[in-house]
């Protein structure tokens, strides 16, 4: 018996040690005094992103979290062992069957959960809404391969007589989260709309965004999406190319002028077996004009952005904007612009495929 | 009816009610001490139903238990974790079950078997989640795991034998082998 309680004060004593190991070279500590940090808290989808400065003496985030739980509209779980479980901010509710808050530690994934992370004075936080999908995606087995990508981006902006190259290593898995992560670099401004990271301004230049926008070549074919539907692979080569859209509302004369045209117009839902043709007669100038004036035949319902025209509804088919879009052929060949970029050439053919991004 | 009449694959209906109770009590055992965080009698269970009712009926009884886990908790990676981490165990025990007769080697295994869970845990998520993901979730669980290997080894070494032999009384009285 008494080798038995020597051997259980024996475990205990292990713990004590084990556990005192633990606190000195593991675990997270804390930084005593004030610090000024700051947190972000995105929710794409609800476009929520705000950002906040606290002033705190606490010294982890899930403490400063909890104190400032009423302007952060904060709902969580406290797990034992885990510690606090975010289940809501802001007034977005989390459903943790899909989607979480993913921690980002001065532009790092964070290692430990809000309660391990100890403050430090400057740090800045971020708290993402993603999907669980993702994280499978992002660090699931593939983590070694999307680690050390390495890709160059090359913005020529022929008017501004420049053409730089970047080389850089990467662990994001798309253009857009690169392009943030370096917009000090490329001196890019940017902003985030219904189509993902549409670019500003870039290497110090400012794109006025009703004449001209900035045209992504892949390994030197046109891409099919935008800058936030490019998943990188190692070895690509991005170009972003400052071209001009022929001018918009451009001298009604012209247009007045200009002689009657037939083009033939194809709309393909492959989801919905959908693959109608039309024969237009018309008088205007771009494609958008043309569609705009034959909304009923096409059932259309669309609406205007910083790019020009957006089909959101074609033939009856809703377009769900996250996951497709209309690819534009004119006569076979991809279009280089949106529908309000393309002039209108006698003879022209002109189709619009539902592609998934 | 007889009990002894053969039903399924060779098993006896009193092995079939057998598995199911003695699964239903790890499923109670875990419930009745989940308040205190990684103090478990389900290793200590698993390694008394091997001495005493051997290696494959104590299998059965792992994956009942398992099932009933998700039943419980939901469908998740840690659930099908427990389809190998309680088998793992339990070979074990069937392994050193000839070798060892003291109790301190059985407590040895358990406490063993307690502290590398985490590590185990972190291993089988980071198929799922990645190395980075499964890293951060071995360190941030290191306590919990001493913890548990600790629990598990005053467990064994105070109740192994205790149970074992009123196990193997009962079943000498009422199981007809």
């Amino acid at each position: 018996m008494n080798k038995k309680i020597l051997s259980i004060i024996g475990v205990i004593a292990a713990v004590v040690i084990l556990g005192a190991l633990y606190n000195t070279y593991l675990a997270p500590t804390g930084v005593d005094g004030e610090k000024e940090v700051s947190l972000q808290v995105i929710v794409d989808k609800e476009e929520i992103n705000e950002e906040f400065t606290f002033q705190t003496e606490h010294e982890f985030l899930g403490e400063l979290l909890e104190e400032e739980q009423g302007a952060l509209e904060l709902n969580y779980d406290e797990h034992s062992g885990l510690g606090m479980m975010i289940t809501g901010m802001l007034g977005y509710e989390v459903d943790s069957s899909s989607e979480y808050f993913h921690i980002l530690v001065n532009g790092e994934d964070a290692e430990y959960g809000v309660s391990g992370i100890a403050l430090k004075d400057g740090d800045e936080y971020v708290l993402e809404l993603r999907s669980l999908s993702d994280y499978d995606g992002t660090d699931n087995g593939e983590a070694d391969e999307t680690e050390g990508k390495q890709v160059s981006l090359r913005v020529t902006l022929e008017k501004e007589d420049m053409d730089e190259e970047f080389t850089f290593q990467t662990e994001f898995e798309f253009l857009s989260e690169l392009i943030e992560e370096e917009a000090e670099t490329l001196e890019a401004e940017y902003e985030m709309t219904d189509f993902g990271l549409s670019i500003t301004e870039i290497l110090g230049y400012e794109i006025d965004e009703s004449t001209e926008y900035l045209h992504l070549l892949v390994n030197g074919e046109d891409a099919e999406t935008g800058v936030s539907g490019i998943e990188m692979m190692d070895g690509d080569e991005y170009v972003l190319d400052l071209r001009s859209f022929a001018p918009m509302n451009d001298e009604e004369e012209e247009g007045e002028a200009s002689d009657v045209k037939e083009v033939t117009f194809i709309v393909t839902i492959d989801t919905e077996d959908i693959a109608e043709e039309f024969t237009f007669q018309t008088e205007q100038e771009y494609v958008s004009e043309m569609v705009e004036d034959e909304a009923e035949t096409l059932e259309l319902e669309y609406e205007m952005t910083d790019f020009g025209m957006s089909i959101t509804e074609i033939l009856g088919y809703e377009m769900d904007s996250s996951g497709e879009y209309l690819h534009i052929l004119v006569n076979g060949e991809d279009a280089e612009t949106g529908l309000s970029g393309i002039e209108i050439k006698d003879g022209d053919v002109y189709e619009l495929q539902r592609r998934d991004f | 009816m007889n009990s002894n009449v053969e039903t399924f694959n060779g098993m006896k209906v009193q092995d079939l009610v057998l598995i199911s109770i003695l699964s239903a009590s790890l499923t109670a055992g875990k419930l009745a001490l989940s308040f205190v965080p990684n103090v478990e009698v389900v290793s200590l269970l698993f390694m008394v139903y091997v001495v005493a009712l051997g290696v494959k009926r104590t299998l059965l009884i792992s994956v009942i238990f398992s099932t009933t886990e998700i039943f419980l908790y939901g469908f998740s990676t840690w659930v099908l974790g427990y389809y190998l981490i309680w088998p793992i165990l339990i070979l074990a025990t069937g392994f050193i079950q000839g070798k060892i007769k003291s109790e301190y080697g059985f407590a040895m295994i358990s406490g063993v078997f307690g502290l590398s869970f985490g590590f185990f845990f972190a291993v089988f998520e980071s198929f799922f989640y990645g190395i980075a993901y499964g890293m951060a979730y071995w360190a941030r669980g290191i306590p919990l795991d001493i913890l548990h290997g600790a629990s598990n080894y005053i467990l064994a070494i105070i109740l192994f034998n205790p149970l074992a032999k009123i196990f193997r009384s009962q079943l000498k009285q009422y199981y007809i082998r």
